[in-house]
């Protein structure tokens, strides 16, 4: 069963593509097949993950753009969203 | 791509060809239509009454043409003219009332360049709306006696013009069929096909990364300027709109900055690079992946795509979009079980599968890509059968006089 998706080769998160629970191992279609990533908490629908560690100020990476930067440390596995992520752009 | 699966579902065939109606200018065609044109408002009443007692005429209608000034009215009569180069129209019957301030003889005269048979009907000239019906179903029934004789020919994939288009989106858009149809477009291209997309503020908010994708340093130029005088468009008329757009950026479906829903966005053009930035109501004259400067709301949107010359619409949707368009075929597609099942007199073809983990976006891109032939090759899409289509818009600068 797939259960996350990597729009990329460049990208450093993969995206749910269903409720992933805290712990699974999800198998991952797109890029990155490869390495086993276990989530580290509850992950929504379209919601992301961290694919490897990621330092703060680390660009994320999807669709092989970036689509903001980390505001701390984001460990592989970890939920990211807007509470470790922010847009690299102004209003 | 279209290898694997496409060899399964199709018994040992991948079908690189379909059969099309060639025009004079030697376009092909996928529908074959009479089109009445309303050049006015004044007149989309009598377009489409002319249009619904013709078996094979569809009416198309908008609100521009009267009481504006020479700006907007450049930008109507570009559209009406692209429209009837349009390949799925055979033939056109302007309708007009009489005293419009849009030139109608020149879009008449204009549209004849294109070699196919024009007719005009003018209300005031025919003495009123009752003998302009009669006249208009008289002649359009001489006209479509003649369309239906013509045969399909064999043409290649370089013969089409795909637009693309985004409408009603959730989180399924940007995953799975957008980046689905990115395949499409960018192997369409690898043919010899042309691929269309605007919707300019879908992806204002990114423009470093788009602005980038132009082929030259100077489409490049064009990309940004593009988004600069869309952004001031705006702000003239909302000071507020990047505020409440960041505002309105659903978090909740994973979405964690503009940048990325402007990606997810732009995932459905591929990566092959922008050949051409156009105005809007011109018509596409690159092939590859072209920029039109058109706004994302469907009736204006998929009227752009229309008079840029593309015979069949790709229109992605989340939570169900049903807008068609008179005579180019709109292929709704959807990632989004429940709006599958729910809207399903509205929606073309599921691709939910992906969400299921039967398949992958190769495959999900192989399955858009046998519906695209079947469709091209006569199959009728859902907008097509159920008629969602008869009030169309050309967008304007504004000031109705």
């Amino acid at each position: 069963m797939i259960k996350a998706i990597v729009m990329d080769e460049k990208d450093n998160v993969a995206t749910a593509l269903c409720e992933l629970s805290e712990g699974s191992r999800p198998v991952i279609i797109g890029f990155n097949y490869k390495r086993g990533i276990v989530v580290k908490s509850n992950i929504p629908f379209g919601h992301k993950f961290a694919l490897c560690k990621l330092p703060k100020n680390t660009h994320i990476i999807k669709y092989g753009e970036v689509i903001g930067v980390s505001t701390s440390f984001i460990e592989a596995g970890e939920y990211v969203h807007v509470h470790n992520v922010e847009s690299l752009r102004g209003v | 791509m279209f290898d694997t699966v496409a060899i399964k579902y199709n018994g040992g065939s991948v079908r690189m060809s379909f059969f099309g109606f060639r025009r004079p200018d030697n376009s092909i065609g996928i529908r074959n239509y009479l089109g009445v044109i309303s050049c006015s408002v004044c007149a989309n009443e009598l377009a489409h009454r002319i249009a619904s007692n013709l078996n094979g005429a569809v009416a198309f209608t908008h609100n521009q043409g009267c009481c504006q000034l020479n700006q907007d009215l450049l930008i109507v009569s570009r559209t009406l003219v692209s429209l009837a180069y349009n390949p799925n129209l055979f033939g056109m019957i302007f309708v007009s009332l009489g005293c419009e301030n849009i030139d109608v003889d020149n879009i008449v005269y204009l549209a004849k360049q294109t070699g196919k048979p024009v007719a005009q009907i003018n209300i005031w000239s025919e003495g009123g709306l009752t003998l302009s019906i009669s006249q208009g179903v008289f002649i359009g029934q001489k006209m479509i006696g003649d369309a239906s004789r013509i045969k399909r020919v064999e043409a290649s994939l370089a013969d089409l013009m795909i637009g693309l288009k985004c409408g009603s989106s959730d989180s399924t858009s940007g995953l799975i069929s957008n980046p689905s149809i990115g395949i499409i477009s960018d192997k369409l291209i690898e043919r010899g096909g042309t691929v269309v997309f605007g919707e300019v503020s879908e992806f204002i908010f990114a423009e470093n990364l788009i602005s980038k994708r132009g082929e030259t340093e100077e489409i490049c130029g064009d990309i940004r300027n593009l988004i600069v005088r869309t952004k001031d468009r705006i702000n003239t008329n909302d000071t507020n709109y990047s505020k409440d757009q960041k505002a309105l950026l659903n978090h909740d479906i994973g979405l964690t900055t503009m940048e990325e829903r402007a990606l997810g966005f732009i995932s459905k053009c591929g990566n092959q690079k922008i050949k051409k930035v156009y105005r809007y109501g011109d018509r596409v004259t690159e092939t590859g992946l072209n920029l039109i400067d058109f706004p994302g709301r469907e009736p204006e949107a998929l009227t752009a795509l229309a008079a840029a010359g593309c015979q069949l619409i790709l229109l992605t949707t989340g939570t169900g979009d049903p807008h068609g368009f008179p005579f180019v075929p709109v292929l709704k597609i959807t990632a989004n079980e429940k709006t599958a099942y729910r809207l399903e007199d509205c929606i073309d073809l599921n691709i939910s599968y992906v969400t299921e983990g039967l398949y992958d976006l190769t495959q999900s891109s192989n399955l858009i890509y046998n519906e695209i032939i079947s469709v091209v090759n006569g199959k009728m899409t859902k907008s097509e059968i159920n008629r969602y289509h008869s009030f169309m818009g050309i967008p304007t600068n504004g000031l109705v006089v």
